[in-house]
């Protein structure tokens, strides 16, 4: 088995409005380029191409762009290119429309428009993956984890069983946080014939948003610890994959301490891109070895969910409420307009919206598709959603004695998979506009998920 | 603001007199050798001219009221202003240490201690309370101007114990690689609080850290260990020098030190020696860490004050349902095996912790006992908080705590001047299983609001004098 890591950088031309927020933000100039992390891994007549992006998301149509451009040049097939987002939120748009809270267009004019911004991805994931693919050589693998919180829930609960992402804790009625906070970060280290080590991937249950408000662009956290380690190692490529954590952030909502760094700002930028890169220098030298003879086996397998459909109940009340709206505001329901009015509602807003165009969908069932990958004596598996790290504690959990590290937003990103206690909590990222299916499809993509790990490892 | 913040260290060795039965778990261990020695660590801090409170941090697996009144009685004579409100004892919960009070209760624990050729209780408590009351008298005589600073570590040590399944159920270390398991309860253990404690030449004399999770690593074993600290302890004294580590749980009642998640070769097992050395000198590497790099060193005349209250919660008491059917239950038992529980087969007859609730629910519902005193100290430093209580606290109170003092750093302490159980939210209670019944603690989740509404009244008081 082959392993080879390249780099290619993906920040777009000119003028950027930034995916991550509700309201438009435009990137003068970048203050850091973004870029696409590759690694190749071949085995026998079997290549795969793994690439980290600084994106917020992979949206369709960037991975059959970039098999387009690679097909002819490398030994890829369109199944074994896996594109992942580290989730910043200080990233380009790579498509014109996206379901967001309003529908409304958010590149503005004067900004490279969405096309240009894709095609400069797409073409920096291609230099990855060439760089990757030219760089392979002979390696031995060992993994371990970093036993230190990164992510943390951002889901506050209350004593009216209502959940709020980010809601306060200084209210009277705060009860505690949803769920778990994000677990350790799994490390694979990858070294050559030598023994020198020339690559590292580690799979942090933390999405890069510790800047998400900012209007530049950054790479967010993996910049800055891979800016660190270009210090410390300067041989040695970082790629930085996110574990589930759509119900986490880097924002410390409970366990603040006077004196921490600003975890919307730089400062906490640096502070947790250092964090992460102690972690990948302290077990450098402690991690387990994988396997004497690493082998790689690779199966991409699409998982069949249902779209979340509103019920006969919820689509008349939001049909009688969005009626009482239009008589306030107008037919054509503007969001920029009602905002300027006065109104603030709008996660009802957004989910009335949805519940009208979710009732009785068709087709009311989509496909995700699932990568798994093993290397060795550990596994990845990969979803495509911002999913609660429930799933993922399940999925981690079947199988005994195998390291899992999980990977979200992979692939085209159908949005948030919350859990039925988020679901119930209700709030932004738990209901019906937030995510295409619902706990329903997050029971199944976890079966299916396990199903493939157990058949990898030929349980 | 009068005189100058001073402190002093002291220790005390309370390890027991063998052979001993070990405290900790549902069977007898006797222990005959010692691993390490248990201690109780002492810090005395105070404002030049005020009565200093007196932290000891004690290797057991609880600080029972009778060893607090037995340290405040020995020390009447020499330090008359050291009352309950200036005396603070907090317990390691090791699982490795001597009873120290003969009653629980529960008949499946109050009979593994009888043997007459073993250390009695009493005699341990006695002990303990001499030697910790002479470590007091001692961390008393050595306090020196001294200035405070402050850290935060963010390794992980303690891990959400509970597992959850589809049912709704939950049990304390169940099977995660179950078919119907859904997730953890609820979050893992969160910062290791460090107080750093210099002397007024700038030497490092000794730390306080608040680590939320219990030092129960090798909480099966049949000799007496300080578990985890003991490794903490050595390591930091190998590299700093003569320096005392006060060593105060965080609240942990649904943690333990090990990972039912995540568990990979090359870890050391979490039940073994080698885990409590690999964890006792990580927090110790912490402690390194931050030695020199704290987050910030308190000002001089950093407000010092000391709030204590005994603290009214309701009891956690049984329904009259509960209470007939547990009647019933125990009339059972009573026909099947006789009258002597200590002789009912709880391995195999027996369903040791249902038996344990059944009892314990008839004794609440008739005993008419509405509210029971939970002793709570607040301690403030500046911006550093101390806040005690006396269970084994769900960490979900410990956060709601924490959430109602913002810009202040909170050091939860748990399992102090008391052994009142655990103490379960109402998340744990729904979905049962041990640490969130009945027979469990004496309070449930109504008097773990009440807790954090007074423990907050109280920081607030000394949020007033800041």
């Amino acid at each position: 088995m082959k392993i080879g890591f390249g780099e290619g950088i993906i920040t777009p031309p000119g003028r950027v409005s930034l995916r991550g927020q509700y309201h438009i933000r435009v990137s003068e100039t970048p203050r850091e380029d973004i870029r696409a992390i590759a690694m190749a891994v071949t085995d026998g007549d079997t290549t795969v191409f793994w690439v980290a992006c600084d994106l917020c998301a992979i949206d369709d149509p960037l991975p059959a762009d970039v098999y387009s451009l690679t097909k002819d040049i490398l030994p890829v097939r369109e199944d074994g290119i896996i594109l992942s987002a580290t989730h910043i939120h200080t990233g380009p748009y790579l498509v014109d429309t996206i379901s967001g809270l309003n529908g409304n267009r958010m590149i503005p004019d004067g900004t490279t428009s969405a096309d240009d911004c894709r095609r400069a991805v797409a073409e920096g994931i291609v230099t990855a993956m060439k760089a990757a693919y030219d760089a392979r050589r002979e390696c031995t693998l060992s993994a371990t984890c970093a036993r230190t919180r990164t992510g943390v829930n951002r889901r506050i609960r209350y004593t009216d069983n209502s959940a709020v992402m980010y809601g306060s804790t200084a209210r009277k009625d705060f009860v505690g946080s949803e769920g778990r906070d994000g677990g350790p970060t799994q490390l694979l280290y990858v070294r050559d014939a030598k023994g020198e080590l020339y690559g590292v991937i580690a799979d942090v249950p933390c999405t890069a948003q510790v800047v998400e408000g900012k209007n530049y662009i950054t790479p967010d956290y993996p910049g800055a610890a891979r800016e660190i380690l270009a210090r410390e190692l300067p041989n040695v490529t970082l790629m930085t994959l996110i574990g589930a954590a759509g119900d986490l952030s880097p924002h410390i909502l409970i366990e603040r301490v006077p004196g921490d760094p600003n975890d919307r700002d730089e400062d906490g930028r640096e502070a947790f891109g250092r964090l992460l890169a102690e972690m990948v220098l302290e077990h450098r030298d402690d991690a387990y070895d994988v396997c004497e003879k690493p082998e790689m086996r690779y199966v991409c397998e699409n998982v069949t969910l249902p779209v979340w459909a509103s019920t006969d109940a919820e689509y008349e009340e939001a049909k009688t409420w969005l009626a009482e709206l239009r008589k306030q505001y107008g037919d054509d329901l503007n969001y920029e307009k009602m905002i300027a009015q006065g109104f603030r509602d709008t996660l009802r807003f957004s989910k009335a919206l949805a519940e009208i165009k979710r009732h009785n969908p068709d087709p009311d069932v989509f496909d995700v598709r699932v990568h798994v990958l093993r290397l060795g004596n550990v596994a990845f598996i990969t979803n495509p959603f911002e999913l609660y790290v429930e799933y993922a504690d399940r999925m981690k959990a079947a199988l005994r004695g195998v390291q899992v590290f999980d990977v979200e937003l992979t692939g085209h990103c159908p949005g948030y998979l919350a859990t039925v206690r988020g679901t119930r909590g209700g709030g932004y990222s738990a209901t019906i506009f937030s995510g295409r299916t619902s706990p329903a499809g997050g029971e199944i993509l976890t079966k299916a998920s396990i199903q493939a790990l157990k058949r990898i490892f030929d349980r | 603001m009068s005189g100058k913040l001073l402190a002093g260290w002291s220790g005390a060795d309370i390890t027991p007199r063998l052979p001993a039965a070990l405290l900790g778990q549902y069977e007898q261990r006797i222990a005959r050798k010692v691993g390490s020695r248990l201690q109780a660590v002492v810090l005395a801090v105070g404002r030049e001219g005020d009565t200093p409170v007196y932290w000891a941090a004690c290797d057991l697996l609880f600080t029972p009221k009778s060893l607090k009144d037995a340290v405040v009685d020995a020390l009447k004579s020499r330090l008359p202003d050291a009352d309950a409100a200036y005396v603070i004892l907090s317990a390691t919960h090791i699982h490795t240490g001597p009873y120290m009070q003969r009653d629980a209760e529960s008949s499946l624990i109050r009979y593994l201690c009888d043997d007459p050729t073993l250390t009695q209780p009493e005699e341990n408590c006695a002990a303990a309370a001499s030697a910790i009351a002479d470590a007091i008298v001692r961390a008393h005589d050595a306090m020196v101007p001294s200035t405070f600073s402050r850290a935060a570590s963010p390794i992980q040590t303690g891990y959400c114990r509970r597992v959850t399944y589809t049912d709704g159920s939950a049990a304390m270390y169940g099977r995660v690689d179950r078919d119907d398991f859904k997730c953890m309860e609820y979050h893992d253990g969160g910062l290791v609080n460090l107080l750093y404690v210099r002397n007024a030449a700038g030497k490092l004399t000794g730390v306080v850290a608040n680590v939320p999770c219990t030092a129960q690593v090798v909480e099966h074993k049949d000799y007496i260990t300080s578990d985890y600290w003991g490794y903490t302890r050595a390591m930091a004294e190998a590299s700093l020098g003569d320096v005392w580590v006060l060593g105060v749980t965080g609240c942990a009642g649904d943690l333990s030190p090990r990972d039912q998640l995540t568990m990979l070769p090359g870890e050391p097992d979490m039940n073994s020696e080698d885990g409590a050395r690999w964890l006792g000198e990580r927090i110790a590497r912490e402690i390194l860490r931050y030695a020199d790099a704290p987050m910030e060193t308190l000002p001089e005349d950093a407000a010092f004050l000391n709030r204590y209250r005994e603290v009214d919660l309701p009891r956690w008491n049984p329904t009259f349902a509960q209470y007939t059917a547990a009647k019933a239950a125990m009339a059972g038992y009573a026909e099947k095996y006789g009258t002597r529980p200590d002789r009912y087969p709880f391995k195999s007859g027996v369903p040791s912790f249902g038996y344990s609730e059944d009892e314990v629910i008839v004794r609440r519902f008739e005993d008419d006992v509405e509210y029971v005193k939970a002793p709570v100290h607040a301690l403030r430093i500046g911006n550093v908080a101390f806040i005690t209580n006396p269970f084994e606290c769900f960490i979900e109170y410990a956060d709601r705590i924490r959430a109602g003092m913002p810009g202040v750093q909170v050091f939860d302490v748990q399992l102090t001047d008391d052994a009142m159980g655990y103490l379960a939210t109402r998340r744990a209670v729904r979905g049962g299983g041990y640490s969130a019944m009945i027979f469990n603690g004496q309070c449930g989740p109504d008097g773990g609001d009440v807790l954090v509404r007074e423990s907050l009244e109280l920081l607030k008081e000394t949020e007033e004098v800041r």
